[in-house]
């Protein structure tokens, strides 16, 4: 009996990976770990479906000690890109959660699966994800397998909160000093010497700076420590971790959780009284973070308050690429404008030049060498701003010469909305822009004049003529060329009364200059509205 | 200003309104030491004389203002179509910010003038060339022209 090729040819091979993962090195010393089991389950599987075309491949995707709770491990990063690569038909786990306790990270594998048109298989699990109920045993089982996850996480949290309140180290990075020894903390005697000298040293140099210095010539290392296939530490101090060493209080005996120190089990390196000394030390060390100013402008950022104490801060609107700045109340920036203080913006300009010039007649302070930043830096605490006062709360230990403690208040009024620098929006934060064609009236004026005068156009018809417009018209438009000065700064520089037209100033007969103004004003408080007048029926504004 | 010059120019003015041509145009030669222009015509004259007169009486436009008629009169001739680009104003208080080199300069607008690292300046092109050592137009470079092109604050 002549045996029969196992596969025709019209089976395809199908390559299966088998991949497998578990969250702990607990048993993987065995000789036969978990990790082999779960293969041998999936090659026995792949092996019932041989008339299928399964194949199982050699290569090996084990995941030890790795949890499900991310994508970022090793072999299923390999097996991803072996699936790029298209050398993977089928992935065959023992159970879904080895692949992922995360429903997110899930969806993304099959996405990946999907897209390679790659079939996965969990051995121990029958589900068909053709179908909309499979689809929802997965989901349903997926949610399980990141509840547990998430269960056992709090588990361990809790535990290590109430190991660590007992005492008990429970882990983690071992300080200098130290060793870990059947998971608890066992004097390093060499070390701990070397922790003793540092703060010996210290409280002779009393500067981190100087003992690292001193560290670095005694060639003085951080502790080496073993990370997963690497060494961290070993390294010259930093200012950082020379620090962190100081106020570890593992010194003294103690463990910390969650920012709070116990009683901890471990011997203890320091004396108390030597550690509280060092304590003393790097608090008189610290550096006082004076409140930065930028060096931009804002003079009162950090000093000023609204009413209700929310700090003020420099901002600033912008029109037309043009800054107004201005400080705002804090409560405003967080959104909570019903907080604020009454006053709650107010013009930069405006309240620097107040106080600072209050706070020289205060100090009697009037050299102008020391200038308006050092001697709000060396005197001024506090400024608050109250709807009709500005409260100035003066340092107690200025430096400055005579000087009055506590506090004083100068009166003032915030600027009108209209005033010259109280911004609220940027829309009225400009000032009046010109009216273009009052202007553009006014120069074509003074330019036919110039033209007229030099012979350019031997009459006003002529020059009619040449730009096209109305004999009449330019009759009329000349008389801008004659009007009085103060009308012409008004007009270029958009001060003039709203209700001045083109027209109204055509309009004009007077010679004298005074008779001018004053037509225009009589014209614009009592605008006629003359029956029949064309053009003259422009809205009072 | 006494009461009595005032009386005098109003007076002036009264009698250039009922003055002939002839007359006018003698007093135009007179006052402006040139034959008065072909195309005047008598309100022309008028206006003028008057305009001469309280200028003597009173002085005419402060420099900054007739700087900036001369500006907008030779832009006017120059420009196409006779546009010409509205002066913009600039409230005391505004802070101008220009990054140049890398740096950022700030520029306080003052009521009269401009502060720039706590220093006074009567122009933003004084600025502008001590912040570039070249002889920019400082408001274009402060980016307040429209047609700057490059200056972009």
């Amino acid at each position: 009996m002549t045996r029969k090729p196992v596969r025709s040819a019209s089976i395809k091979t199908l390559r299966c990976a088998v991949y497998t993962r578990k969250s702990t090195e607990h048993g993987l010393e065995l000789e036969f770990n978990s990790l082999d089991a779960q293969r041998e389950a999936c090659e026995a599987y792949i092996k019932s479906q041989a008339s299928e075309g399964w194949t199982c491949l050699s290569k090996r995707y084990d995941d030890a000690a790795f949890s499900g709770g991310t994508l970022e491990r090793p072999a299923l990063r390999r097996l991803l890109k072996d699936i790029e690569a298209g050398l993977v038909d089928v992935v065959v786990v023992y159970k879904i959660d080895r692949l992922t306790r995360s429903l997110s990270d899930f969806a993304k594998l099959v996405e990946i699966f999907d897209a390679q048109s790659i079939s996965f298989v969990a051995v121990t699990q029958q589900f068909n994800t053709t179908t909309s109920m499979g689809r929802l045993t997965l989901n349903i089982l997926l949610s399980f397998a990141q509840f547990e996850r998430e269960l056992s996480s709090e588990r361990v949290r809790d535990k290590v909160a109430a190991s660590r309140k007992k005492g008990k180290w429970t882990g983690g990075t071992v300080p200098l000093g130290y060793d870990s020894r059947d998971k608890k903390l066992a004097v390093n005697p060499a070390e701990a010497k070397t922790v003793r000298m540092i703060f010996e040293r210290y409280l002779a140099l009393k500067s981190a700076p100087k003992l690292i210095e001193e560290l670095d010539r005694k060639g003085v290392v951080t502790k080496k420590r073993a990370l997963q296939g690497k060494t961290a530490g070993n390294v010259p101090f930093t200012y950082g971790s020379l620090v962190y060493l100081l106020k570890n209080r593992t010194y003294v005996g103690e463990v910390g959780h969650d920012g709070k120190w116990f009683e901890g089990e471990h011997e203890p390196i320091l004396d108390r009284e030597l550690f509280a000394r060092a304590q003393e030390v790097l608090k008189s060390n610290a550096v006082r973070r004076r409140k930065q100013r930028a060096e931009t402008g804002a003079l009162l950022s950090g000093l000023l308050y609204d009413d209700r104490g929310h700090r003020m801060s420099p901002s600033y609107s912008v029109k037309n690429g043009v800054r107004y700045p201005f400080y705002v109340s804090a409560a405003i920036l967080k959104g909570r404008k019903r907080e604020a203080g009454s006053i709650a913006r107010v013009g930069a300009p405006q309240i620097e030049t107040l106080v600072i010039a209050s706070l020289r007649k205060h100090l009697q302070q009037q050299d102008d060498a020391v200038t308006s930043r050092t001697l709000l830096e060396q005197c001024v605490d506090r400024i608050t701003i109250f709807p009709a006062k500005i409260t100035i709360n003066l340092k107690a230990d200025s430096s400055s010469a005579e000087r009055a403690a506590g506090s004083f208040d100068m009166p003032w009024s915030p600027a009108k909305k209209t005033g010259l620098v109280e911004i609220s929006e940027p829309n009225d934060s400009s000032p009046p822009s010109p009216k273009s064609e009052l202007v553009q009236a006014l120069v074509r004026a003074h330019v036919w004049l110039a033209q007229l005068k030099s012979g350019t156009f031997k009459s006003i018809e002529d020059l009619a003529q040449a730009v096209k417009i109305h004999p009449k018209n330019i009759r009329l438009g000349l008389k801008l060329a004659f009007l009085s000065p103060q009308l012409v700064r008004e007009i270029l520089r958009g001060e003039q009364a709203p209700a001045i037209t083109v027209t109204s100033l055509g309009n004009i007969s007077e010679l004298s200059w005074m008779g001018q103004e004053a037509a225009l004003k009589s014209r614009n408080s009592h605008r006629i509205m003359r029956p029949g007048a064309a053009g003259d029926q422009g809205h009072v504004t | 200003m006494p009461a009595d010059v005032d009386e005098a120019i109003e007076a002036e003015l009264a009698r250039l309104r009922s003055m002939p041509k002839v007359e006018l145009r003698q007093r135009y030669r007179a006052t402006f030491k040139v034959d008065p222009p072909k195309a005047f015509g008598p309100d022309l004259l008028r206006r003028s004389l008057a305009y001469r007169i309280q200028e003597q009486a009173f002085g005419g436009l402060d420099a900054a203002t007739r700087r900036m008629l001369n500006n907008l009169i030779s832009q006017h001739s120059k420009g196409k179509d006779g546009r010409i680009v509205m002066p913009r104003r600039i409230k005391p208080g505004a802070v101008l910010v220009r990054e140049w080199k890398g740096q950022s300069h700030r520029v306080m607008v003052l009521q009269d003038g401009f502060a720039y690292e706590g220093k006074p300046f009567a122009s933003l092109s004084e600025i502008a060339r001590l912040i570039t050592g070249a002889r920019w137009n400082g408001p274009r470079f402060f980016g307040l022209r429209d047609n700057g092109g490059e200056a972009k604050p």
